[in-house]
């Protein structure tokens, strides 16, 4: 009798291993397409950190100017010719995927609005010593600039 | 068995699993967004980075146009 017990409660916890198992093997089931992010929100997304990264270039030279690293000129002159057409090229981009959900639409207006941003000549008005805080915001441009198809900095 | 046969089928062994994913593939339907979602997703992404390009140019604004500093106090 306890030797029947035992053996079927011995039983029952193989059962409920091998459905645990089970379960865990196919709630992660490898090879499962997932959707393609679409390109708007591609471009959303980059727009977005972009702007994000925006703010630590920002943050990072008033720092660099608060301990003399650069000057007031430099701080003014990046955020005139890099910061701020990057600021309102982004606020463009959003109203652009916004208001068109055709991608081939939104596309055209894209590069016109990338080629109108002034930013293509970005690494000649940028004084050297500044450059290093902006390569990565660059970086995040001509992800931009590739998803739309047109050209990188 | 042919050994040049039961070697094929021997190195054939590992490409199992993913000739089954390929195969499972084919009959599993992508979930894609919908045109509708597209543009919700987009939306709700421009909303908080034109806010965030808003405050920084307003910051941007302020460096431009520096405070003038304080008069010193009359003595």
């Amino acid at each position: 009798m306890k030797a029947t017990l035992q053996s079927r409660s011995i039983a029952i916890c193989v059962l409920i291993l091998a459905l645990a198992g089970c379960a865990a093997k196919s709630s992660s089931t490898p090879g499962t397409p997932t959707a393609p992010t679409p390109p708007q929100i591609q471009v959303a997304n980059t727009m977005h950190t972009l702007v994000d990264g925006c703010g630590t270039v920002l943050a990072e030279l008033q720092a660099a100017r608060q301990s003399n690293l650069v000057s007031q000129g430099t701080l003014q002159l990046a955020e005139q010719k890099f910061l701020t057409p990057i600021l309102l090229l982004s606020k463009k981009v959003d109203a652009i995927l916004t208001q068109n959900s055709d991608w081939t639409v939104a596309k055209a207006l894209l590069v016109t609005a990338l080629a109108q941003a002034g930013v293509q000549n970005i690494s000649s008005n940028i004084p050297p010593n500044a450059a290093p805080y902006v390569a990565t915001a660059l970086t995040l441009y001509n992800t931009i600039a590739t998803t739309v198809g047109a050209p990188t900095i | 068995m042919n050994p040049a046969l039961l070697q094929l089928v021997l190195a054939g062994i590992p490409e199992i699993p993913r000739l089954i994913a390929d195969f499972r593939s084919l009959f599993q339907k992508m979930p894609a967004l919908t045109p509708a979602q597209i543009v919700q997703n987009v939306a709700s992404i421009a909303q908080s980075t034109d806010a965030e390009a808003d405050a920084l140019l307003a910051k941007i604004a302020a460096d431009q146009n520096p405070a003038p500093p304080p008069p010193p106090p009359h003595a």
